[in-house]
């Protein structure tokens, strides 16, 4: 079930309002039942492969807590088992290919193997929805039992942490510690939370379907025709993505998330402004947070983390960022854009160790000029890492690039942008994001009018209500007709 | 702690300092709410028209042709393509154009559905336009002038511009009229006499006599919507709010089955008025065969046209996705447009033989290039008919 379509305009209410109708027992067991539900309505039989992988988690978390002196073994054997499924469901036909594509070159070269296929076998796998981020709470929960953290004892309850609705297909990626906590407590009905999350929904809708929606349509006419952008096209469609993304996958979060909050519960943040993050190391600190802290926790603190030789911590970021690249698709287009990353957090690295050991540079430090510089080369770096991800193959992205660089004449790139409801949208946008930030200093430092319109916002239930159905309205409006899953969904 | 929390820390402050909520009467509620809501729907009403949002509803109902142009409206196009334009103070998809035909003027009319019509492109992109700016920069000089004028409107079948040349075109005295035939014009003239729903429009069959005549039962059976209802029209012309609404009524009723079901099981019991109002009855016909209905409404296109000494020319539209029913349609009214004598054209191997056919589609409809070719197709037989 899509978060953006009419199935879960339905839904959503239906089992909010059925949840605080319930007592606490009938209100986790509507959830679990909602949550296959969810992911039922997709694809029916791989509700049952979801049920079949929690209930061998379950028992591994069990497993590793009864059993301490053979924890490890068992631990290698859960592990082997989790990624062994993701590798067949996603990497499946990935690996033959490459494989394929490594004998063709042998063949090429050395005239060994005598015979291959004319073409790659492909299995055609048709992808469970989610699969890599139900695959990283397995992970992270093994791990943490492993490391002294005390299992779920409840079959349901670790089913409906695994299956849990707001988060299933992208994530946030949850901590079970923290879901546990939230299980057990008593919840009662809080309208703070409650609005909160009707905000959170509204906000999310707005960037997927107004901004991501429409810009995803800008962005496809210059990446499905290369050859024929201008320069400005190239820039357009280059940072048109590198928006996109942004506003796809933290709309489907904030909707994530205030879901959550209507039934009260509370996900972890997984965006917090990256773009004004001023270097690479604090862009991943802002971006997919419960993505990087799984990879800090569950991949490169095991490798040996920072308390390694230069050398070690260097190679650590690298492998780390290029599985991380892996984890998000299976080409090797994403394995690039993981090694562009790291080698970026790599050089990062570098610059801030110069410039700790450089007195005149650390001088610099401080000046405003120094932040905003890093702000913009940092984006200006992920700009051309969101080509990586969003070209389909390698020539691909050398040909936007090319694009980039060649001085041509601009043409339905620019023309679709301009056309489009965008340059309103964004501009909306903007001012509402300024406005928040002004809020946020209002908060230390009271502006009257701020704090006026806070207040009156606070008590006015007509005003509440108006602003929501106009936002819908708005939303509507700004829609365009066709629409389109959720990037991170295909992950 | 994020922003959204802080506020709501900050608010919910507020609101214990002011607890003005407590004791509002409920009538000053409902006075703001009212106040808020007709401020709000100004506001984006305003808005709306400045985004160019909601402004693609330019369809009225007709009791004659079921539906047609609303005249004057502002429209901003992005269904598929683009284009930002009003329609002229008779409804066309065109210039304002006098009744009366200017001397040393020709004119041609152009027929046909949302392909004539061209709202994917700006006016002066479509075939019409550019057809109209070559004839004139051909023979501008030698003081003949030409009009085309577009007739076209989306969704029309060969019947409804039956209908529109002998109602609304005869006027405009054209010396020649161009019909684009489409796909799916041949089923749109019939109607499946077993079916209880259907568009309401006219459809024609040919009776057990083997009389030509029109089905009027489903217009006759919907007359409720054809009534004059000045709020319907006034919202119709100039609310994008409404456009809003009402397109995405329509998209929701064409994507997601549970919606329409919904939909109209909620009017029927809440506001039967509103309910699904497409009723049907069953025809006093058997089952027709449409291609002979549609050749028979090109033959009195053509009766028509004579009528008024006017040309006749049929244009097909390409056959792009080579669908094979489509092309023996073409071959038919090939052989009728040579035995009739009508000018005939059909714009496929234009499609086919394209270096870089997709260029001259957006999607379903012709690009700029694609009216571009169409136009340049056109003007020949335009010519010879008008020389004849």
């Amino acid at each position: 079930m899509l978060f953006n379509s009419f199935t879960y305009l339905l839904f959503l209410p239906l089992v909010v309002a059925l949840h605080w109708a319930l007592p606490p027992l009938g209100r986790r067991i509507l959830l679990l039942i909602a949550s296959y539900v969810f992911y039922m309505n997709w694809m029916p039989t791989y509700g049952l492969l979801i049920l079949g992988l929690t209930a061998a988690n379950f028992f591994f978390g069990i497993a590793i807590d009864k059993y301490p002196h053979n924890k490890k073994g068992i631990l290698t054997a859960s592990l082997v088992f989790n990624l062994g499924g993701l590798c067949f469901f996603k990497y499946a036909d990935f690996l033959l290919k490459s494989a394929w594509s490594a004998l063709h070159i042998t063949k090429t070269y050395t005239g060994f193997p005598a015979a291959i296929p004319d073409s790659s076998p492909v299995l055609n796998i048709l992808l469970p929805l989610g699969i890599s981020f139900f695959t990283f709470e397995f992970i992270h929960y093994l791990v943490d039992v492993y490391r002294g953290s005390k299992p779920m004892t409840n079959f349901f309850w670790f089913a409906l942490f695994a299956a849990f609705f707001p988060s299933q297909i992208a994530g946030p990626i949850k901590r079970f510690q923290d879901f546990d906590d939230q299980l057990k407590a008593n919840h009662k009905f809080d309208f703070k939370l409650f609005r909160e999350g009707l905000g959170l929904i509204f906000i999310g809708l707005f960037k997927k379907m107004v901004l991501g929606d429409n810009l995803g349509r800008v962005v496809a006419v210059g990446f499905n025709n290369p050859l024929q952008m201008g320069t400005v096209d190239a820039w357009l469609a280059a940072v048109g993505f590198t928006i996109q993304i942004y506003v796809d996958f933290s709309g489907y979060t904030d909707i994530g998330r205030g879901s959550a909050l209507l039934l009260g519960y509370k996900l972890p943040e997984n965006f917090n402004w990256p773009f004004l993050a001023a270097s690479l190391t604090e862009f991943w600190r802002r971006w997919h947070i419960s993505l990087s802290t799984w990879l800090r926790d569950y991949l490169f603190i095991p490798m040996g983390g920072s308390r390694v030789s230069n050398f070690k911590l260097k190679r650590n970021l690298f492998i780390t960022m290029a599985l991380g690249g892996l984890w998000h698709g299976a080409d090797w287009h994403y394995v690039i854009w993981g090694m562009f990353h790291g080698a970026g957090l790599v050089v990062t690295k570098d610059w801030s160790d110069l410039v700790n050991k450089t007195p005149w540079l650390s001088r610099l430090r401080p000046h405003f000029l120094w932040h905003w510089s890093g702000v913009v080369f940092t984006f200006t770096f992920l700009i051309f890492a969101c080509v990586l991800f969003r070209a389909t193959s390698i020539p691909h992205t050398l040909q936007v690039i090319s694009r980039m660089f060649t001085l041509a004449p601009s043409s339905a790139v620019l023309h679709a942008f301009m056309v489009s409801t965008l340059p309103v949208s964004l501009t909306c946008y903007a001012i509402f994001l300024a406005l928040e930030r002004l809020a946020h200093h209002s908060v230390k430092q009271p502006v009257p009018i701020v704090h006026n319109l806070v207040s009156y916002w606070s008590h006015s239930w007509p005003a509440r209500l108006a602003v929501c159905v106009a936002l819908g309205l708005v939303i509507m409006g700004f829609t365009p007709e066709d629409v389109s899953p959720f990037i991170y969904f295909q992950f | 702690m994020p922003v959204t929390q802080e506020l709501l820390n900050k608010e919910a402050t507020a609101s214990r300092q002011t607890q003005p909520s407590k004791h509002r009467s409920w009538w000053l509620s409902l006075f703001e709410l009212v106040a808020l809501t007709l401020i709000l729907v100004f506001a984006i009403e305003v808005f709306f028209a400045f985004a160019g949002v909601g402004q693609e509803e330019f369809l009225e109902p007709d009791p004659v042709l079921g539906v047609r142009h609303i005249p004057g409206k502002k429209i901003v196009w992005r269904l598929e393509g683009y284009s930002d334009e009003k329609l002229s103070s008779s409804g066309l998809r065109d210039q304002e154009r006098a009744i009366n035909k200017p001397a040393n003027t020709l004119r041609i009319a152009l027929l046909g559905d949302s392909a004539t019509e061209g709202m994917q492109v700006s006016l002066s992109e479509t075939y019409g336009a550019q057809l109209e700016a070559a004839l004139n920069r051909k023979y501008g000089a030698s003081g003949k002038q030409f009009e085309v004028i577009n007739f076209g409107c989306s969704s029309y079948s060969n019947g409804q511009e039956m209908i529109q040349l002998t109602k609304d075109i005869a006027q405009y005295k054209p010396d020649a009229v161009v019909v684009m035939y489409n796909r799916g014009d041949y089923i749109e003239n019939i109607r499946d006499p077993s079916t209880m729903k259907a568009e309401p429009r006219p459809y024609f069959y040919i009776n057990s006599k083997g009389e030509f005549s029109q089905d009027d039962t489903i217009m006759k059976n919907n007359q409720d919507l054809f009534k004059a209802d000045p709020v319907m029209d006034f919202l119709r012309r100039y609310s994008c709010i409404y456009g809003v609404i009402s397109h995405t009524n329509l998209t929701l009723t064409i994507n997601e089955p549970l919606y329409s079901k919904l939909r109209n099981t909620l009017l029927k019991r809440l506001m039967p008025g509103f309910a699904d109002k497409t009723r049907a009855v069953q025809a006093p016909y058997t089952i027709q065969d449409p291609w002979q209905v549609t050749e028979t409404i090109f033959k009195r296109i053509g009766d028509s046209c004579k009528s008024i000494n006017s040309k006749l020319i049929i244009a097909c539209f390409p056959n792009n996705v080579n669908e094979r029913q489509y092309s023996v349609q073409i071959d038919s009214l090939k052989k009728l447009a040579e035995k009739e004598n009508y000018g005939f054209v059909d714009l496929t191997p234009q499609v086919i033989y394209n270096k870089d056919p997709k260029s001259l589609f957006i999607k379903y409809h012709f690009s700029g290039k694609g009216h571009a070719m169409a136009a340049e197709q056109l003007q020949p037989l335009v010519e010879k008919a008008l020389n004849q």
